[in-house]
């Protein structure tokens, strides 16, 4: 998200702003808010509508659900395909980070490489920034574990003959590759609306830190990206219009300026893309070229991906007040658990400016803008 | 495993064995010394067998060892007759 604010509207009040998110944004593997607590229907229909459920509850703008990748709805979802325990798992979990490589981050633009683009994006110098990372939390780590299950049998069944047993998959047409894809799209539903609560919270803590009004602090969506996804696209090889299923794991979509899903904004640059570092060096924003939509299927990288295991970063920052060494950096960190801010300290990662330097060099994504992070919240 | 350079980011896997496309991985040259040492490279060939899969079995310079799919894996699969894989998502969907 980009906001109307400049990095020194907020600095004064920033560890305000870090505690108001904190306290408005459940972390870590615990419950959601107690005022948001759904049945079983209301949550069959987050999965059914994705986004769209935050919106019509009030959480949101309508013009929020534009900058969505996929309006924030995948059609298709089956909530009806999704199974009890992943249900049970996901009812007090809306609007919940999470823990892991998930948080909440505030930003600056701290360096501009292509100025119209940024200006396209809304993005300016000094601008503060908000990032969300979080996803469908355990309600769709259960589509997964549920399906692999039913997936490994199934490949065996239809003589599908696998390098590695984790390969395990099915015919698209199949039975069981038809409702892996309706659970897993309901599950990606959830997601969608799980950042939507999220961004509204996130900007009433903006309202509350900073004693602003809705418009003073103008908090809104530059773009929202899957990572972890299976969907139908539309792609002209040779000259055919190809419908495909494209797996990304761990990469993020890119489609090049004037492709018709790239938000009318946007049109001229492509669509934006956001690829988190670690939070104590740096972001960046890109956008799609119509390199990456010939040649990758309009996709591109995620993020920095990790240097160190978990437990090899534990490891290393015995004896060390990482918080401190992060505030002394000019980043304020709140976290459900310390054992979490370790796992995911900087030097964990890979320099996430090596990983863009190849996506840019190789024509599949332009860099915009690069953020600073100055206040997080974790799991 | 072959694995040729195509220029300074691209990296090939050649066909071999039953491996319906090649494999495309996008990084450096000092990246590729890490790469791989995980056993990720392994998993873009793995991949690359999967039926109705169209064009390479990619992975972008964030790769890393996943379940069945490398991390930073991307694979297109022929609508009507190529295969849907939950590990070629992962576990923290969307």
């Amino acid at each position: 998200m980009r906001s109307g604010l400049s990095r020194t509207d907020i600095q004064p009040r920033l560890r305000d702003l870090v505690t108001r998110l904190y306290q408005n944004i459940p972390t870590g593997i615990g419950k959601g808010r107690t005022d948001l607590r759904l049945n079983r229907q209301e949550l069959s229909r987050v999965l059914g509508r994705g986004a769209a459920w935050a919106v019509e509850k009030g959480m949101g703008v309508s013009e929020d659900l534009e900058y969505l990748e996929e309006n924030g709805c995948l059609e298709g979802a089956r909530p009806d395909l999704v199974s009890d325990k992943a249900y049970q798992r996901g009812r007090n979990q809306l609007g919940t980070l999470g823990s892991g490589n998930h948080f909440a981050e505030i930003q600056y633009v701290a360096e501009i490489y292509d100025p119209t683009a940024a200006t396209a994006l809304g993005l300016f110098s000094d601008q503060v920034t908000l990032t969300l990372h979080s996803g469908s939390r355990g309600l769709g780590h259960q589509v997964c574990s549920d399906h692999i299950r039913i997936m490994v049998e199934a490949a065996a069944r239809y003589g599908i003959e696998l390098p590695d047993r984790q390969l395990c998959c099915a015919p698209i047409q199949s039975p069981e590759g038809r409702d892996y894809l309706g659970a897993m799209s309901a599950a990606a539903n959830f997601a969608f609306a799980n950042r939507q609560v999220m961004t509204h919270w996130a900007r009433e803590s903006f309202m509350q830190a900073l004693h602003l009004g809705p418009s003073q602090a103008n908090l809104e969506v530059v773009y929202d990206v899957c990572h972890n996804i299976a969907k139908f696209e539309t792609f002209e090889i040779d000259g055919r219009h190809r419908r495909l299923c494209i797996h990304r794991k761990g990469a993020t979509r890119a489609y090049p300026p004037f492709h018709p899903e790239t938000p009318e904004r946007y049109r001229e640059v492509g669509q934006p893309v956001l690829i988190p570092g670690d939070m104590g060096r740096y972001s960046y924003v890109l956008v799609g070229t119509e390199r990456a939509y010939s040649e990758t299927f309009g996709s591109t990288c995620h993020g920095a991906g990790r240097r160190l295991s978990r437990k090899q970063a534990k490891k290393q920052t015995r004896g060390r007040s990482l918080l401190d060494e992060l505030e002394r950096e000019g980043v304020v960190v709140m976290a459900a658990g310390m054992a979490t801010v370790a796992e995911e300290m900087p030097e964990a990662y890979k320099d996430v400016a090596a990983v863009v330097d190849v996506v840019e060099g190789a024509g599949i994504s332009r860099k915009v803008a690069q953020l600073k992070p100055i206040g997080v919240i974790k799991g | 495993m072959r694995i040729e350079q195509i220029d300074e980011f691209r990296w090939r896997i050649p066909r071999q064995g039953k491996m319906q496309v090649e494999g495309l991985v996008f990084a450096s040259a000092e990246m590729m010394k890490e790469i791989g040492q995980d056993h990720s490279l392994q998993q873009v060939s793995n991949v690359a067998h999967l039926p109705g899969i169209i064009g390479a079995s990619m992975a972008m310079p964030d790769i890393h060892w996943g379940y069945g799919f490398p991390i930073g894996g991307v694979a297109a699969m022929d609508g009507k007759k190529g295969v849907v894989s939950p590990g070629g998502v992962g576990y923290d969907i969307n």
